[in-house]
């Protein structure tokens, strides 16, 4: 029994370790003074971040980040509610294959569906605008929200709605006041995954994007081609804190678990 | 006129024959129990009714109107769900008020209707709770309160009991007889359980396969069944196969191949005709000796017995003719053993004689 005990600790701490080690040593860098990095620790200091905070070309990208994850996350939210709704609540023809298919965006490379995004829209002669990027994010962030959704109406009685129906209201008010209250935490859960996984996402950007149209990541990998200091790790921390903070904050906010 | 009219209605869901050109008419302010067994399509009657599914031909009628396509939100009728169906996440008060809000009723409007109708439910004091709080009674309350607090021109209850303990079962029948008494609404009333369907009818629509075979008050479905399976399917019946051996009057002589002969009243029949003698268990006598003052005496032996507390089940054997026989435990009931032998009897006015529909198809 003691050994075992002893294994199930060793084996909890390296799952810590590995999980929440690469952003503390990240938190770490980002408070160090050397002006290399990676380098050894000197003195704690803020400076990085406040010259973040003068650093326009991060200041931009984080808007256009936290615009095209806001749009992307809505809409995804939307359309995987409906296309949900639709494999959840109707016997459908061929309803695995579209499930599958709506799925298949996360099998798929992302970089693999940033260049052929990028040809697509040549093709159509379209511009590189924020619209593209909206696009592309969302398409690959559907599924997520997608599977909570479907998982959170495989738990809803429908019976339900015909109750709303058999007391006077309408197909929409019927889903309006009792469907989406009672698939709540699978909408906000997915939203907020979904906002995550946009804000953070590099490779799909990668061919997307023009001067304007940075996002963080792109901003990021940029600078760091170019010089590497302890001011990208700042902005990384400040994303990692963030999106604990976010998430944290919608839990409490609406009583939620999303973080299990 | 009837209130309620389905006529000729005809469902099939992909190949299955779910509703067979069933009409059934329910008057102004009555209780209409549909009864029978899973399967027989009360259940798709009900959702016919309320609109949550569509008729492949026929026409429903509620107080004149056709409302056979007309959607369930336009049709005003309240509905009791098997499992309640009380929205989760919405307060007893808000469950009850649903319906006159989708109205758009004033709030104080609503709030006077909500207190109004917990109160014929007789459920004060939690508004404020959410379903999850209360028990599987309270639950049953709010969820008929919600259904009448429309004022519906119909009321309809799908099984509304199945989900409670006995005890509470038979409460909350009275309960539901007492409270559309009160509002004096016509209500249908699916169950599979012939005891509810006899404590709460007015009238009641035994169904079959798709079809209502016999619609009539509880006394009289259960005392004069016009049907073979009306007479299996209501209380436990004893069912003779025979055929007509002689006949005079409204009395019908027919002979078991067991071989029984037996009197027993019908309409008059011919000789030869394959029938079916429905005798009630309650209605079968045992003694130790052959009683002189009836017509059909047979001997017989005790093959079991079941102690039901208020009554004692024996089965028993009549030549080959296995009969079930119901004796009251009365202070003076005598127990008889298995294996005694004994008589049983029985008057030839509770032995209904049926046409044997089955036989004289086949044949």
């Amino acid at each position: 029994m003691i050994a075992l005990h002893f294994f199930s600790r060793l084996y909890l701490g390296l799952v810590y370790l590995f999980v929440i080690g690469p952003m503390l040593i990240i938190i770490i860098d980002s408070l160090n003074s050397a002006t290399s990095f990676p380098s050894p620790f000197e003195t704690v200091t803020l400076r990085w971040y406040v010259a973040v905070l003068r650093h326009d070309e991060f200041l931009t990208a984080m808007r256009v980040s936290a615009i095209v994850a806001a749009l992307a996350a809505t809409i995804a939210t939307v359309l995987g509610f409906l296309a949900a709704y639709a494999l959840v609540r109707y016997p459908l023809r061929g309803e695995n294959a579209i499930a599958t298919f709506l799925l298949a965006p996360i099998l798929v490379p992302q970089i693999v569906i940033g260049l052929a995004m990028l040809q697509l829209l040549a093709l159509l002669g379209v511009q590189l605008t924020l619209a593209g990027l909206v696009a592309v994010h969302t398409i690959y962030v559907m599924p997520f929200t997608l599977r909570l959704v479907m998982t959170g109406l495989a738990r809803f009685d429908f019976g339900l709605e015909e109750a709303a129906l058999s007391l006077g209201a309408g197909r929409l008010r019927a889903v309006r006041y009792v469907t989406l209250p009672l698939v709540r935490t699978a909408l906000i859960a997915g939203f907020v995954f979904a906002f995550i996984l946009s804000f953070v996402n590099l490779p799909l950007s990668l061919f997307l994007t023009n001067p304007s149209t940075a996002t963080l990541p792109i901003v990021m990998f940029a600078y760091m081609e170019s010089r590497i200091d302890p001011l990208v790790a700042a902005v990384a921390s400040m994303v990692v804190v963030a999106a604990v903070a976010i998430t944290v904050t919608v839990e409490r906010a609406f009583r939620l678990r999303l973080l299990g | 006129m009837p209130y309620l009219e389905l006529a000729s209605v005809t469902k099939n869901y992909r190949s299955i024959m779910a509703l067979t050109d069933l009409s059934l008419n329910v008057d102004a302010g009555e209780l209409m129990c549909l009864l029978g067994p899973s399967g027989c399509g009360k259940t798709t009657t009900l959702r016919i009714i309320a609109g949550f599914a569509t008729v492949d031909r026929g026409h429903v009628r509620l107080g004149g109107d056709d409302i056979t396509r007309v959607p369930p939100q336009k049709r005003d009728i309240g509905v009791v769900f098997q499992n309640y169906a009380l929205f989760p996440h919405l307060t007893v008060n808000q469950n009850v008020g649903f319906g006159l809000a989708m109205r758009n009723q004033k709030r104080g409007e609503i709030a006077a209707a909500v207190r109004e109708a917990l109160r014929l439910v007789r459920l004060d004091d939690v508004g404020d709770r959410l379903p999850r709080q209360l028990s599987g009674g309270q639950q049953q309350r709010v969820a008929l309160a919600r259904a009448i607090a429309i004022r519906p021109r119909l009321l309809l209850l799908d099984e509304p009991l199945s989900n409670l303990d006995a005890k509470l079962r038979d409460e909350m029948r009275d309960e539901i007889r007492r409270v559309q008494r009160a509002v004096s609404i016509t209500t249908v009333f699916v169950t599979h359980d012939q005891i509810e369907a006899l404590a709460l009818a007015d009238r009641m629509a035994v169904m079959d396969r798709g079809r209502v075979v016999q619609v009539d008050t509880p006394i009289n479905v259960y005392e004069r069944p016009k049907h073979p399976f009306v007479a299996s399917f209501i209380g436990q019946a004893n069912l003779l196969r025979g055929t007509v051996t002689a006949a005079q009057g409204e009395h019908v002589r027919f002979e078991t191949a067991s071989p029984l002969a037996i009197v027993g009243v019908g309409r008059a029949m011919a000789n030869g005709r394959a029938v079916i003698g429905v005798v009630k268990s309650e209605r079968i006598r045992l003694s130790r000796g052959a009683p002189l003052d009836v017509a059909n005496v047979f001997p017989a032996r005790i093959e079991s017995r079941t102690y039901l507390g208020a009554s004692i089940h024996y089965r028993c054997a009549a030549s080959g003719e296995k009969l079930l026989a119901t004796e009251p435990n009365r202070p003076d009931a005598v127990l008889f053993e298995p294996g005694a032998p004994i008589f049983v009897s029985f008057l030839p006015a509770d032995c209904l004689v049926l046409a044997d529909e089955r036989t004289n198809d086949a044949g």
